[in-house]
């Protein structure tokens, strides 16, 4: 991994479009389609979740929804598995670098 | 007929010539921060409007043009990774605002707004790498 704050900083854009969508059209009777949580800069795939689930995994800060496969296993575990998508968490420096990011947010 | 008769140049009526005027990072920061900020408007008046198995595309550029708007205003430099992502998003969801369950006039006006934000924030991260 080249640069792990670059994919780390990715992935929370990536976060950050997903809260946005969440907010506007989520529903609890449909799945919410959204983009794909990984590093790649170049992935735009997208995901169907359910909001429940969508729920419970933001609540874990360390854990983002990637699509099948495209989790890196240099900065991250499969923490759960399912059909449609992954949670993967943060480890090692990759770990470090989004712990950092959200010191960064919370005090500015 | 003569062999000069049959020679025949291949050449076009007129040469077309295009050419961009440059524009300054911060007209470009402004446009660019102008047209996320519609975007976002015109896409959050059809979301709550569409059918929920249309709403991915129309809420992901609306998301997105959100993103792009908040974090031009409050920053509005180093914001490469922001535009390329936004870029890329609103590009990848054009096609998706072409829905035939999307086809009245708000849809419309959203998918206009869309697009001129693509170009913008593509503007702006053009104008960013090689400022004039």
């Amino acid at each position: 991994m080249n640069d792990v704050r670059a994919v780390v900083r990715n992935e929370l854009l990536f976060r950050e479009v997903n809260e946005r969508i969440f907010q506007v059209a989520s529903s609890e009777t449909e799945g919410l389609e959204v983009p794909c949580e990984c590093g790649d800069e170049s992935c735009i795939s997208s995901l169907t979740i359910s909001v429940g689930d969508y729920r419970r995994i933001r609540a874990e800060a360390s854990r983002f929804i990637v699509c099948n496969e495209h989790e890196q296993a240099e900065i991250e575990r499969v923490v759960e598995r399912t059909p449609e998508y992954l949670v993967v968490e943060k480890t090692g420096r990759a770990r470090e670098v989004l712990d950092d990011w959200k010191i960064d947010r919370t005090a500015t | 007929m003569g062999a000069m008769d049959s020679v025949r140049i291949p050449f076009p009526d007129h040469v077309g010539l295009e050419w961009t005027e440059p524009v300054s990072l911060d007209a470009a920061l402004q446009d660019a921060l102008r047209a996320a900020q519609e975007c976002a408007a015109a896409c959050l008046e059809v979301v709550p409007v569409v059918p929920q198995g249309a709403r991915g595309p129309i809420a992901t550029v609306f998301a997105v043009s959100c993103l792009a708007a908040e974090r031009l205003e409050e920053d509005g430099h180093d914001t490469a990774a922001m535009l390329t992502l936004c870029v890329r998003l609103i590009e990848s969801n054009l096609g998706g605002l072409d829905d035939g369950r999307l086809t009245y006039g708000a849809a419309a006006a959203a998918r206009g707004c869309a697009d001129r934000c693509r170009r913008a924030l593509a503007a702006l991260y053009l104008c960013e790498e090689d400022p004039v």
